[in-house]
């Protein structure tokens, strides 16, 4: 899996995906287009729709309101209410309610009809002929399958969210949503839930904000023609205690015996779609990955491996003096010889560890301070434009969004006129980053850390997360171990994040890959892929030994989590001291 | 040599493998069987307060107790571990021929009360349940008719049968009347009987608590309008606005049930029971320790000025429209009326504001909003553009606006609706 490329639709799992036309009931021409608002039929509405899409940021889309008959659209949205139930599914890239029953529409009985006559009504419309060619001129995609149909129902209530992808899945052509929320209401900006699209700084790195956004309405439709690495869009996350109604689809490719098939277009669109995940590709992307994955080789010295294995191999070895360099940070009852053996043991049988109240009290008081002033009394910065130095934004979007402090920004100079904040996370940062708290790594882990990263992360309510990713091996330095020991110290102020509801919480869990889903699904039926999860809490220390089988992310933080998350991430790649017994 | 740690799915994979032998292996001997039923039941340790004997079984039970209702109230393990316990020294007092401490007699009967609400709703035996309850109950009233705990469980246990028991059989139609002399009757010795039990009281909080949730049922009780769960949006006004189409909602009509529905005479009196509730917390906030938990003392404050908001509504409603929406004619004796109607709505909303502004948490944005909403509600029953009422917006807009930077612009939307009205005004 790439982190550039997943599929990672929200509606994979439960779709309508029918099969031949013959399955559909005949309608009359004239009875199927009297279905529709009569607009639509219009030569000049037509043109003028289609210069619209054709000069459209970021890419090809429109929407059009009141699509279909009103009375059609409202049977539709009561079948769905009585017949269609819904499960609340998470993973690291959505959280969405999704129709259980749907799936089940494809080859469709006498029974079933019966059941959702007026879904079925409006899928036949949709995918009719006339229509379908209205939809291929106005987005000038040549000629779309009617006898491909992809449709699925999402309802996003309050918390539900979609994060930044492209819909690039297959033979898909052109993508749409008609929306239901609750007829004769209003669907208000601030409600959320509105459908985002985000510009490309270059193929396929798309920008970390969106620059184009349809709040939906009941009857209306919104489509783009699927462009790969380019058409990426998001759901905004759904704000109040509303249901946010959806029915996504997509045409397809012609297919064999349908006019405008050409016999291997679709193989070479997938092909070529598949090519933009080749290794080659994705290293010209890290060129815009920010912040960089990069681990420094900070333990160069011979003697200094030394001390460290020693450590690793000796727990006693740990002197008074760089016990008391670590008391200026660390609380004391991690640092006494039975505190070090405690943390050892659980590290070595669990290969990973949480530590409670990590910093010392004095540190610990200092920064809940300044953070909780920070978080009630500034205004946030959401966007790239709002946001200011020593800050800067994670991108792209379709991997990661969050503000990390740019440590290039602090120099000698500049110390003085940055926020108390920002000095004591910088310091801290600078601690963390120390040989002696190499010292008390090696320590507890029985491991020697030979490289370093260390991050300072803020996400955002609303705005930000990580979404799962595979480790990165250093492929750089000889005799490293096969994983990575990484350390996260969360920072987060405020009581919300116990149980989830909000996100912000980090998970490890196994990688599925092969079982055809590589979407990392947060609640799984057997509950034994999540090895680690973990709310964001404060001042507590988490060390995972991660290994190549191992995804990590952040999940998404609400918007109506109280306030963000704040963590240093730190990344070590190590040596190992300890004996061949793996038992 | 230090053993050499694993990466985290070996590590996993390895615990999962030792666990499955280990499952594989339980059944085969008799003696690891044994071990491992021994090694698996869980064990409770119960903290017991100081000068206390940990033997003594009424101590461990109080504690028990404690536990279960301070700390994990979700848990049924813990609640079915009390309610063994006093079935078992019921029976045991029984055979001893023994009396045994009403406080034990009050545990055993709250716990069963608390069964009665169950993961998937209510207890299915749960007439049953109250029925050995109030026995339970009896017997500690003959032994102390005035004891405190035994009469604060008493009201306890009528509030929820009201809820559980009557309320969720009752229809818009219903018209037994039977059942509406039986619910009247509970609530009525609900009150006589409770006080206010100093010894315990998020205890006394929790069973108040219950009779707010038993009068917003009963108010909602027949009706469209949902209860917002997200407190200050503008929206809910404006749909419930839209659902009425201007039709005036007053807590004097009682429009959506018969007169001979069960709930009728409660919700003809309801600000009467809304209010007895209220004189209730407010004793018990008086009566709270200056130096008890402080998150518990804003809960209960914020309870009390809700519930002094809610009192305020109507003199609010029959203020605005006597002073904005009468006729001349009428003029002259609504004057009076008037007056009388703002002056009622000021002092329950000044009350609700010293309530409000004790509840303040400077980490919660909610609670700064809610004090920014009841000067709103106080601004609006101020003479217009009089010092009172652009102090009272003026503070009202001071806090949305802090609490709209502290959470990354929540209240955009209400504190731009707020601006534009002040601009139209």
């Amino acid at each position: 899996m790439s982190a550039y490329k997943r599929n990672n639709d929200s509606s994979e799992v439960s779709h309508i995906e029918d099969g031949p036309a013959t399955k559909l009931l005949a309608m009359e021409e004239d009875k199927m287009k009297s279905l529709f608002n009569q607009k639509i039929w219009d030569p000049k509405f037509q043109n003028d729709l289609e210069e619209t899409i054709s000069k459209s940021e970021p890419y090809n889309w429109g929407s059009i309101t009141e699509l279909v008959d009103d009375d059609l659209l409202r049977s539709v949205r009561k079948e769905i209410e009585s017949e269609i139930h819904f499960t609340l599914k998470e993973t690291d890239i959505y959280k969405v309610n999704q129709s259980g029953d749907l799936a089940n529409l494809s080859g469709l009985d006498w029974a079933d009809l019966s059941r959702l006559p007026n879904m079925y009504k409006l899928r036949q419309i949709l995918y009719s002929e006339p229509y379908r060619k209205f939809i291929a001129k106005i987005t000038n995609s040549k000629y779309l399958s009617g006898s491909k149909m992809d449709m699925s129902v999402n309802t996003y209530t309050k918390g539900c969210h979609l994060l930044t992808h492209d819909d690039v899945i297959g033979s898909r052509r052109v993508s749409f949503i008609l929306y239901l929320p609750e007829p004769d209401r209003k669907w208000k900006e601030h409600y959320g839930g509105g459908l985002r699209l985000f510009p490309s700084v270059a193929n396929n790195i798309p920008y970390t904000d969106p620059c184009a956004k349809l709040v939906p309405q009941f009857n209306q439709i919104a489509f783009f023609k699927v462009k790969p690495g380019y058409s990426f869009h998001d759901v905004e996350e759904v704000k109040v205690d509303k249901h946010r109604l959806s029915i996504q689809g997509w045409y397809h490719i012609p297919q064999e015996g349908e006019e405008g098939y050409i016999p291997g277009e679709e193989e070479a669109w997938v092909n070529n779609n598949n090519s933009t995940l080749s290794q080659l590709e994705f290293n010209l992307l890290q060129e815009f990955e920010y912040p960089k994955d990069e681990r420094k080789l900070v333990v160069k010295e011979p003697s200094q491996e030394e001390q460290l294995t020693k450590l690793a191999e000796d727990l006693t070895k740990l002197s008074s003096e760089e016990i008391k360099d670590l008391n200026k940070y660390i609380d004391e009852e991690h640092l006494t010889k039975e505190g070090l053996q405690v943390l050892q043991k659980n590290f070595l049988e669990n290969s990973s560890l949480s530590i409670e109240n990590f910093l010392n009290k004095e540190t610990s008081e200092l920064l809940l301070k300044l953070i909780k002033y920070r978080e009630l009394n500034e205004i946030c910065p959401m966007t790239v434009e709002e946001n200011k130095k020593p800050w800067e934004t994670a991108k792209p979007p379709h991997k990661w969004r969050f503000l990390y402090l740019d440590e290039n920004e602090f120099n000698e100079e500049s110390q003085n006129e940055r926020a108390e904040l920002d000095s004591k996370l910088y310091d801290l940062s600078q601690f963390l980053q120390s040989f002696v708290f190499k010292k008390f790594i090696a320590t507890i882990t029985c491991l020697v850390p030979l490289t370093q990263s260390v991050i300072v992360r803020r996400f955002r309510p609303g705005n930000d997360f990580t979404l799962a990713d595979k480790l990165q091996l250093n492929k750089n330095f000889d005799n490293l171990m096969e994983c990575i020991l990484e350390g996260t110290l969360s920072l987060s102020a405020f009581d919300d994040w116990e149980g989830g509801n909000v996100g912000g919480y980090q998970i490890y869990m196994l990688n599925e890959e092969d079982n055809g889903d590589d979407q990392a699904v947060v609640h799984d039926d057997n509950g034994e892929s999540v090895l680690i999860n973990k709310s964001a809490s404060w001042n507590s220390f988490n060390l995972v030994l991660r290994d190549e089988n191992v995804l990590e992310f952040i999940k998404y933080v609400s918007w109506g989590a109280k306030g963000s998350r704040w963590d240093i991430k730190m990344l070590w790649d190590v040596k190992d001291t300890g004996d061949d017994d793996e038992e | 040599m230090a053993k050499r740690p694993l990466g985290l799915s070996k590590s996993n994979k390895a615990k999962r493998a030792k666990r499955d032998q280990d499952k594989a292996g339980a059944g085969t001997s008799n003696v690891s069987s044994a071990n491992n039923s021994k090694e698996g039941t869980p064990q409770l340790t119960l903290e017991v307060e100081e000068g206390e004997d940990p033997e003594d079984e009424l101590v461990q039970l109080r504690a028990m107790w404690k536990r279960y209702f301070h700390e994990e109230r979700q848990s049924e393990p813990l609640l079915n571990g009390v309610i063994n316990e006093c079935n078992g020294l019921l029976i045991k007092s029984d055979q001893d021929g023994t009396e045994l401490d009403t406080e034990y007699l009050a545990i055993f009967a709250f716990a069963l009360v608390e069964s009665i609400y169950t993961e998937d709703g209510y207890h299915p035996e749960m007439h049953e349940l109250f029925e050995r309850a109030l026995e339970v109950l009896d017997r500690g009233f003959k032994q102390n008719p005035k004891d405190k705990l035994l009469g604060l469980t008493y009201a306890n246990l009528c509030f929820t049968r009201i809820i559980t028991e009557y309320m969720s059989q009752l229809k818009p139609d219903s018209n037994e009347s039977e059942k509406q002399w039986a619910i009247e009757t509970l609530l009525k010795d609900a009150m006589s009987k409770f006080s206010i039990y100093n010894e315990d009281m998020k205890m006394t909080y929790a069973v108040l608590t219950e009779l707010n949730t038993l009068l917003e049922l009963v108010g909602h009780f027949n009706s469209s309008n949902a209860v917002a769960e997200d407190g200050l949006d503008s929206d809910v006004e404006e749909d419930v606005e839209d659902l009425d189409e201007g039709e005036e909602e007053d807590d004097d009509k009682i429009g959506s049930i018969a007169e001979t529905h069960p709930l009728y005479p409660l919700r003809l009196r309801s600000r009467d029971h809304f209010e007895w509730g209220r004189e209730q917390l407010v004793e018990l906030y008086k009566a709270l320790p200056t130096d008890d938990d402080i998150k518990f003392k804003r809960e209960v404050a914020t309870m009390i000025g809700e519930l002094y908001l809610k009192k305020a509504a109507a003199p609010t409603r029959k203020f605005l429209r006597l002073r904005y929406d009468n006729d001349e004619e009428e003029e002259e004796t609504d004057t009076a009326m008037c007056q009388e109607a703002q002056q009622g709505a000021i002092k329950a909303i000044a009350s609700a504001l010293e309530y409000l502004r004790d509840a303040q948490d400077p980490d919660s944005t909610d609670s700064w909003v809610a004090v920014a909403e009841a000067y709103i509600d106080l601004g609006n029953v101020c003479d217009n553009e009089s010092c009172e009422q652009d102090n009272a917006y003026g503070e009202a807009e001071k806090l949305l606006r802090k609490a709209n930077i502290a959470a990354h612009g929540k209240y955009d939307e209400v504190l731009s609706k707020f601006v534009q009205d002040q601009q139209a005004e």
